[in-house]
């Protein structure tokens, strides 16, 4: 059975596939399909039933021509999912259950279109019992993404996301990295360095409460749930403007970092709309 | 300055604790990174904990019960050292003379003595007293002190009723052990307040005999008398013969034959007690010179102020905690 949060989208990629396999995606493998790659002869393709009749005729050469296509191949899907502690925040429903909606989601879609799914869980290292290998077992990776629902980590970080690019395919693909991208710009950057083969779509968690809707006024005790470092802060109106100031220039570096890569990113929060990454491929693709 | 328990501040090292120990109630929050620096919550958090460790601080140096020297002042009082020797005998609950057969509800004689040795005391504020009271044997009251709750406490207790008998003799012994224990200061008194005589036995005779007139005590007796019984001032006793008289011609001829100021005073009412009592307050006016000490100011009660007052602002600033966040 699937769980009422998989929300099916429509995605399309921008690149032809480089897999043999017969998809949804433009591919460069020549075959039945609709996409005109040109003509050859007969001889070098001796497929009666694609004959050209026009192009035959114009041929100087006399030559009986025969159009050729390309198939439409299958591409590969990465989830790639932020498990670290921060992705806890959250109360009435953690930035991580968001994540895992997301993920089931597409990996349901890609089920939908043929393609390859995968899943790479990281927190300050990638992890193993998290991770699938690409597939096309659509409930086992609904399985072990439904884990993501109960997992918890402490004092964990980030820094595993720098060997999650090795888990990737060596073909081009099309990876969905889940995060709130509460990390170093260095190390985003290092990371999308080392995914450039691929079309990454950065998927951003926030959540109001953690710049917009603050406690008006008092002490609070912040305690960062990855270094478990506290800060305590009087929370005013002043104090709320300067998050709300740091959360846009934040916003304003991170899109600059994904617009370097050509990697637009998509900022979610709240219940898991599948529109939203329709849209996303709609503008973008 | 002096610490009564020094020990106390081996605690003090508790007040490293605010900054020390880090607090793990609070909310969880994504990323500190891009928590922006706020100069007014680190200067408020600063000072919360600076309230917090002078609040341990306070109450660490109230514990070692810090105070001041004390102070040793000389008080120069009018009157006398003196020491009232009451009688505590059954008849002493009963009321003065003639009342009985008046029909009115008539003073009883102890707690007549008590009202008027009570204000006797008061119009003294620069006295020392002590006070013995006896029956059988003597009591010992309170010593001889300028202390006046515990003189009026000692009254009360001398003046309430015990057994039927009176010794005489060992209650003024034990009012002059008192005076040993205590700096000659000028005049010194003994007031003995009865309401009749017992036989003294010549032992006990000649012991008061040597401690009355070796320290110099004045002695003043007041004797609170029914009607019917033998007046000390009547001119008819010299009929006793020697030896055979009543028990209270007998004492008063004692008396009168030591080497000390003796008088004699007797009382069939208060009107007559209080008049005696006056008598006696005249009679003692010389100046004396004593010495007492004042304890040193204790400043724990300043530090436990000094506490109250920060967990009062502590209480403050827990109560503007922010507990969760606010729900959009």
């Amino acid at each position: 059975m699937i769980a009422n949060y998989v929300k099916p989208f429509a995605y399309s990629t921008p690149w032809k596939s480089s897999s043999v396999h017969f998809g949804d995606h433009r591919g460069t493998q020549r075959g039945l399909g609709d996409d005109y790659r040109g003509n050859v002869s007969l001889v070098d393709y001796p497929d009666a039933r694609r004959m050209d009749l026009r192009q035959t005729l114009r041929d100087p050469y006399e030559q009986i021509q025969v159009k050729t296509f390309n198939q439409n191949n299958t591409t590969p899907l990465f989830a790639i999912c932020d498990v670290s502690s921060s992705m806890q925040f959250g109360s009435r429903q953690r930035k991580l259950e968001l994540a895992m909606h997301i993920a089931a989601s597409i990996a349901y879609s890609a089920h939908g279109m043929g393609d390859l799914f995968s899943l790479i869980a990281y927190n300050n290292h990638v992890i193993e019992d998290l991770t699938l290998p690409l597939s096309h077992h659509l409930f086992n990776s609904l399985e072990v993404i439904d884990q993501l629902s109960d997992y918890q980590s402490k004092l964990a970080g980030s820094e595993g996301v720098a060997d999650v690019p090795m888990y990737l395919s060596q073909h081009r693909s099309l990876v969905f990295w889940i995060s709130d991208f509460h990390m170093p710009l260095e190390l985003i950057e290092k990371t999308l360095n080392a995914m450039s083969a691929h079309q990454v779509v950065p998927i951003v968690l926030w959540d109001d409460r953690e710049h917009k809707n603050l406690p008006q006024f008092g002490f609070g005790n912040l305690i960062d749930p990855e270094t478990g470092l506290a800060r305590t802060l009087f929370f005013r109106k002043s104090l709320r403007d300067q998050f709300i100031e740091a959360f846009n220039t934040r916003r304003e570096a991170l899109d600059r970092l994904f617009l370097k890569f050509d990697y637009p990113p998509l900022y979610l929060q709240g219940e898991f709309n599948p529109e939203a990454l329709t849209n996303y491929f709609e503008q973008y693709t | 300055m002096t610490l009564l328990n020094p020990w106390a501040l081996l605690l003090l090292p508790i007040i490293a604790i605010p900054f020390w120990l880090k607090s793990s109630q609070g909310q969880m929050y994504s990323w500190l990174d891009i928590v922006p620096h706020d100069k007014f919550s680190e200067t408020a958090n600063l000072i919360l904990k600076i309230i917090t460790s002078l609040l341990l601080a306070s109450i660490v140096i109230a514990l070692a019960s810090p105070r001041g020297p004390d102070q040793k002042i000389t008080k120069t009082g009018k009157g006398a050292q003196t020491v009232m020797v009451i009688d505590r005998s059954v008849s002493m609950d009963h009321p003065f003379a003639g009342d009985a057969s008046s029909g009115r509800a008539a003073e009883i004689k102890s707690a007549a003595a008590r009202r008027l040795i009570t204000k006797f005391i008061d119009s003294r504020p620069d006295d020392m007293m002590g006070v013995v009271g006896f029956t059988n044997s003597a009591l010992y009251g309170v010593k001889i002190t300028s202390n006046r709750d515990a003189i009026h406490a000692a009254i009360n207790a001398a003046t309430s009723s015990a057994l039927n008998q009176t010794n005489i003799g060992s209650g003024l012994t034990q009012a002059v052990s008192l005076f040993d224990t205590i700096e000659n200061s000028g005049s010194r008194a003994i007031i003995l307040l009865s309401d009749g005589a017992g036989k003294i036995s010549p032992r006990v005779k000649q012991k008061i005999k040597e401690s009355l007139e070796t320290r110099k005590l004045n002695l003043y007796w007041i004797v609170l008398r029914e009607p019917d019984d033998i007046s000390i001032f009547s001119p008819t006793n010299s009929q006793f013969a020697e030896g055979s008289e009543p028990a209270p011609i007998e004492l008063d001829k004692f008396f009168k034959s030591l080497r000390i100021k003796y008088k004699a005073y007797e009382a069939d009412n208060p009107a007559a007690l209080q008049s005696a009592i006056q008598d006696i307050n005249a009679r003692e006016k010389k100046k004396i010179q004593y010495s007492i000490s004042i304890p040193g100011h204790d400043y724990a009660d300043d530090f436990i102020v000094i506490a109250l007052f920060l967990s009062l602002l502590i209480l403050v600033a827990k109560n503007l905690r922010v507990h969760s966040w606010q729900v959009e």
